[in-house]
């Protein structure tokens, strides 16, 4: 595994003592839209093994509000709908994400069919001063541009639609952990 | 064999075209007329969509929008993922043909305000243009688009650019000029806000006239939402409560805000009104998950009860209410 992003850290090499060695990786990014980073042990007596491990992404979470008109995929919403939003293009439309509330809560899996929140955002209105590009921060820092901009309210990373946030049982705008895949 | 499978496509493309014009309205076919080169014309959900029938059509209006008397054309194209409003003076020569960019990237129409529609805002005899377009969330809405014709030239009528909102009301019934009330996304405290914004002679301006009116109507019926005695899963009901408790308080309701509280608790203790989740939840857990939702949803509002007792200078009660959150939410 190499180090690609901004802030992630990894050892170069695990002393093993009586075949027991632990070592903290931090991974921050995601190579597009991959579920996994692979990684791979190898012995100075020989022999490689790789293995791949989940990268999870720890965001604000909001609801999005019901509407009739289309999303941003061309998507249109029912009821308590089950989707998400990403601020990214519309590549990202229909792809899989696996959300939790929690480590040990109950995943729910569903689809990307809306943009947002916050980037891209074209124009400032009173609702959402923002103006920039799309932020794909599972591709860069792991942190959400809207987490550190002045110009949101809540700085969240992700929009549940309204029936994804009741499946995973939240309140208010909590921190969720969300990946990509099933 | 590329050169044959190129021109197959090609016969192909050419059939098409000739079946959308054939089936088009006569305003489409204005439109098509007055395309710039390499542009298209934008499309969106249909006024009368059902979700069965998701249809859509071309976002063209004709009207009188240089005189009351004239019949002019009006209709939004793409050109390099950038969208354009275009407006064609009716029957002049030369051609008049007036653009201007708008934000967004693509048409956002529902039944009450289409992708594109002419309405006289002003009280002035000649129709303006209203578009609604969109980025998709990260709008919170739409950004509704005014525009009109002024000395002859297109002219945005709204004095910061856009009016934002996720639903905006056009108010005309009684009187011209139009009051344009929009609301926020309303799905948390920091997105529950109402803007009015009026005619000023020359533009759409944000005056906030009678917003305290419409920001309680919604709020009340917010709090009525959380409290209701129809079944509920604790975040539904928790979170609406989360919401309308923390507005009454940043608008100096804490009474308001502590009946609310209360009331949403009792709520949450009845098993007939706040009901388990179960989508995706391992059937042998929905007790023990619901349990969960419980001690995290009550702990919430057992908290915003302790804010709203300490703003009405009752301590003690506060204290006891931040207890009750904080045992609730260590519990397992």
């Amino acid at each position: 595994m190499a180090a690609g992003s901004v802030g992630e850290t990894l050892p170069s090499q695990i002393t093993l003592n009586g075949g027991v060695g632990t070592a903290s990786v931090t991974l921050k990014a995601v190579n597009l839209t991959n579920q996994t980073r692979w990684y791979t042990a190898s012995s100075t007596w020989g022999g490689t093994n790789a293995n791949a491990i989940n990268v999870w992404f720890q965001v604000i979470a909001t609801r999005e509000a019901y509407s009739t008109r289309a999303t941003a995929c061309g998507y249109h919403m029912q009821g308590a709908d089950h989707f998400v939003a990403l601020p990214y293009g519309l590549s990202l439309c229909g792809i899989t994400v696996n959300l939790r509330a929690s480590p040990v809560s109950a995943s729910s899996v569903t689809a990307v069919q809306e943009r947002g929140p916050w980037f891209p955002h074209s124009a400032p209105t009173e609702w959402n001063p923002c103006v920039g590009p799309p932020d794909p921060y599972w591709n860069t820092t792991g942190v959400p541009r809207a987490a550190s901009a002045p110009c949101s309210s809540n700085g969240a990373g992700i929009d549940l639609a309204g029936g994804t946030y009741d499946d995973l049982g939240l309140a208010g705008n909590p921190v969720i952990l969300w990946r990509f895949g099933q | 064999m590329f050169g044959i499978g190129k021109t197959l496509q090609t016969g192909v493309l050419a059939l098409s075209a000739a079946v959308t014009l054939q089936g088009a309205s006569p305003a489409e076919q204005q439109a098509a007329k007055h395309l710039p080169p390499r542009a298209v014309l934008e499309r969106a959900l249909a006024a009368d969509w059902k979700p069965e029938n998701p249809k859509t059509e071309p976002v063209v209006a004709s009207g009188p929008i240089f005189s009351s008397k004239s019949q002019d054309l009006a209709f939004v194209y793409k050109r390099a993922d950038r969208l354009f409003l275009r407006v064609v003076a009716g029957g002049t020569s030369p051609i008049v043909e007036l653009d201007a960019p708008l934000p967004g990237t693509y048409c956002a129409g529902d039944p009450s305000l289409p992708a594109i529609s002419l309405k006289d805002l002003t009280g002035r005899g000649r129709d303006q243009i209203l578009v609604p377009t969109s980025d998709g969330a990260t709008s919170l809405g739409i950004y509704l688009n005014i525009f009109g014709i002024e000395s002859g030239q297109l002219k945005n009528m709204v004095s910061k650019g856009v009016i934002g909102g996720h639903d905006v009301e056009l108010e005309c019934a009684q009187n011209r000029p139009c009051r344009i009330v929009a609301y926020g996304r309303w799905t948390d405290a920091g997105t529950s806000a109402v803007g009015v914004y009026e005619w000023l002679g020359t533009q759409f301006v944000r005056t906030d006239k009678d917003a305290e009116t419409y920001f309680m109507a919604r709020l009340r019926a917010l709090a009525e939402s959380a409290s209701s005695e129809q079944p509920k899963t604790m975040s539904q009901r928790a979170n609406d409560a989360i919401q309308a408790a923390s507005l009454f308080l940043e608008h100096h309701q804490p009474e308001a805000a502590i009946a609310l509280c209360k009331e949403v608790l009792s709520r949450l203790e009845d098993p007939t009104k706040t009901v388990r989740r179960k989508n995706g939840i391992d059937p042998s857990k929905i007790d023990e998950v619901f349990g969960s939702d419980l001690k995290r949803g009550m702990s919430a509002v057992h908290e915003l009860l302790g804010k709203s007792y300490e703003s009405t200078g009752h301590h003690r009660e506060a204290q006891v209410e931040y207890d009750l959150a904080g045992k609730l939410k260590s519990a397992k």
